[in-house]
């Protein structure tokens, strides 16, 4: 059994193992603080310290490479591990952070401009986004799915979901 | 007392119930057209359609709303083997052993016959699975009742082990996703009214909203990773549908009943167990069927078997889910803790006591399954054609549609922004796992179970004095569930270990003759 050779680690990886950490920690902390009773940890304490410890020698794995073994077992594991990304075709990291954000905009806009017109330009920029550069398809999709949408919105829901102009016209229909 | 075997009193309330209820009829076809259509697309589970339909169930009486969640089951469970055999491209892990000879099929030009052994497999294995349940359901209900929460805890735990042991790429990383699940569903008030890890926002003293939160980790993450690709299906030529064809892999299919009736075994136990979903049930059918055959190595290179073992295999388990859902109260996947959530809608909690006092109920939705099944063959024969063209629309039109109709689930879910901005941030945290190889799945299971584990755990403390030996003496289920459990946990690297011995004492024997010689 040896060190894997010329390994780099995965920085990217290293730093959202940090964040779980760091979640782990804090959430530990602020329970603990709120009661060091033992029916108060008796689950969380240990599932944190497990994934805290795990966490741990993740990063220790992506700082310092994995140790090589040979036989059965990495054989099944590499079948494995291809089969379950070859399931994945990922697209640009712009465009994928891009989408993101578009969703996360879209979301937060909601209370602010309505669902009726979040959706028209979510659905919009995101066509956009994605290369939909026929303007008459990207406009009628966008106005359509936000008409279909607000529809079964104001007809569905029993809570009123913030609307801008959908329902007004609803309503005077 | 003896437990009957049927509850005949209760199978002539049922029937009763089916009769007059036009409206769960009538939701059956749509629900398992949307099941297949809505699984034909990959990235989209029917997690995610359940939960998208969720808020309209609370206009169904409970029995409707039931037939409809079941029904899109059912649709999808067959619809996701579509993308996994015409392009290698499972709609969901659910089909990923579907794929391993499905896909190498359609190289061969054999995927209307593909299609057609998938569709036989999934009908007969759904309906042979509720089979079992139809007899299975009474002594479940009767040995149910012995089970308390040392039981409830033990179960759980071995979903939630099973599951991190099975799903990922790396062992580590899915159980780091499957505690940090246990954590995130800690958060709100505490069973002992402690509040831990609110952020001050009152929304989260009830906890995440597990329904966003899990269409956020499965669905957004997917999604955000299709950004950028042009269609799902490139080649045309795929997409020819030929129904003769598809009618003889149904007929080919049927030549196989060993490799079936094993799937819908594996199915049906496997599925039943907490926090063991289609997948692997899947993957376990396709493994037992690969080992039993005299021909191995011709898996993973079109043997029409392999496609059996693993449709017959995810297909079932739904019939085991639904057990586990209706007898013990706890969702056997992703899928019935929507339906759990549909359940709580009309404000019935499954267990035990729903057992008991709605085996009516319970017997309609079995009875019912098995028109599905039915309904399913027809519809899987007209519909493939349709499917085919779902999977001709191009990526992103799809993206921001899904997008905004999960949006829409999830508001209609938690009525106010608290769902919609779950899903965004767990839409992210689920991007970011699937990145690094953390299991999502692995998550959501600890996520759902979280909070029933902490429950139980802490009944047991009580009821076991501070846990007193004698007590757990005393439970003898207790004692055989947790050998299962310590068995699928250390059985798998034994047995590596024992074969690695025996390989290492074989070629030492071999180097001993050849220098001998």
């Amino acid at each position: 059994m040896s060190r894997e050779r010329d390994h780099v680690p995965d920085w990217e990886h290293l730093l959202f193992a940090a964040l779980l950490l760091a979640f782990i920690v804090w959430y530990l902390w602020t329970a603990a603080a709120a009661s060091l009773t033992f029916s108060n940890l008796i689950l969380i304490a240990p599932v944190g310290a497990v994934a805290a410890v795990l966490l741990l020698y993740i990063a220790s794995v992506e700082i310092f490479g994995r140790v090589a073994t040979t036989g059965v077992s990495s054989v099944q594991t590499d079948a494995a591990a291809g089969t379950a990304h070859s399931r994945f075709r990922s697209g640009s990291l712009a465009t994928i952070a891009a989408l993101m954000g578009l969703f996360g905009a879209f979301v937060l806009a909601i209370p602010y401009i309505g669902f009726d017109v979040a959706t028209f330009l979510f659905v919009g920029a995101t066509l956009w986004l994605l290369g939909e550069r026929h303007i008459v398809v990207l406009l009628s999709l966008a106005l359509g799915i936000a008409v279909a949408l607000s529809l079964a919105a104001l007809t569905l829901l029993t809570f009123p979901m913030p609307m801008a102009v959908a329902r007004a016209v609803w309503s005077s229909l | 007392m003896e437990q009957p075997v049927i509850d005949w009193q209760a199978l002539q309330s049922s029937l009763h119930l089916l009769g007059s209820s036009y409206s769960a009829w009538l939701l059956t076809i749509p629900g398992i057209a949307l099941g297949m259509l809505g699984g034909a697309i990959p990235g989209v589970s029917s997690a995610l359609i359940l939960a998208i339909v969720l808020p309209a169930t609370l206009w169904m009486s409970l029995l409707s709303s039931l037939i409809f969640m079941t029904a899109i089951y059912t649709g999808a469970a067959f619809g996701v083997a579509i993308p996994a055999i015409l392009m290698g491209v499972p709609g969901s892990p659910a089909a990923v052993a579907t794929s391993f000879d499905g896909y190498p099929m359609t190289q061969r030009g054999e995927h209307n016959l593909a299609l057609g052994l998938a569709l036989a497999a999934s009908t007969l294995g759904h309906m042979g699975a509720y089979l079992i349940l139809f007899f299975g359901i009474g002594i479940i209900s009767h040995a149910v009742l012995k089970l308390g929460p040392l039981e409830m805890l033990l179960l759980m735990l071995w979903g939630l082990t099973l599951i991190a042991a099975l799903r990922g790429r790396y062992v580590s990383r899915s159980l780091v996703s499957g505690l940090i699940g246990i954590l995130i569903a800690t958060i709100g008030l505490s069973p002992r009214d402690v509040i831990r890890g609110t952020f001050d926002l009152p929304e989260l003293l009830d906890g995440v909203p597990v329904v966003p939160a899990m269409i956020g980790l499965f669905a957004a993450s997917e999604l955000f990773n299709l950004a950028g690709t042009s269609y799902l299906v490139s080649r045309s030529d795929l997409r020819t549908v030929r129904i003769g064809e598809i009618a003889r892999g149904m007929i080919e299919a049927l030549r196989h009943p060993i490799v079936i009736l094993r799937g819908l075994v594996i199915g049906a136990t496997i599925g039943g167990l907490p926090g063991v979903g289609a997948a692997v049930c899947n993957l376990v059918s396709y493994a037992e069927t690969r080992r039993g055959d005299k021909h191995p190595e011709s898996f993973g290179k079109g043997n029409p078997k392999g496609v059996i073992a693993a449709e017959s295999g995810n297909a079932s388990s739904e019939a085991g889910s639904m057990a586990t859902l209706l007898a013990l109260g706890i969702p056997g996947g992703a899928s019935s803790a929507v339906m759990l959530a549909a359940l709580s809608l009309h404000d019935v909690t499954s267990g035990p006591q729903f057992l008991d006092t709605s085996k009516d109920v319970v017997y309609a939705i079995i009875l019912n399954n098995f028109v599905q099944g039915a309904i399913m063959l027809a519809l899987g024969l007209g519909l493939i054609g349709l499917m085919a063209n779902v999977i001709r629309i191009p990526v992103r039109i799809l993206i921001p549609v899904i997008l905004v109709l999960a949006t829409f689930g999830s508001y209609g879910l938690s009525g106010n922004m608290a769902g919609p901005l779950t899903m965004v941030v767990f839409g992210l945290l689920g991007w970011l796992m699937q990145r690094h190889d953390y299991s999502v799945p692995a998550c959501v299971v600890g996520l759902i179970l979280g909070g029933k584990v902490e429950a139980n755990l802490l009944q047991t403390y009580q009821i076991s004095g501070g846990w007193q030996f004698s007590y757990f003496a005393g439970r003898p289920i207790a004692m055989v569930l947790l050998l299962l459990l310590l068995f699928s946990l250390f059985s798998r690297p034994i047995m590596q270990w024992w074969k690695r011995q025996r390989a290492a004492s074989a070629a030492a024997l071999q180097e001993n003759k050849a220098k001998s010689a």
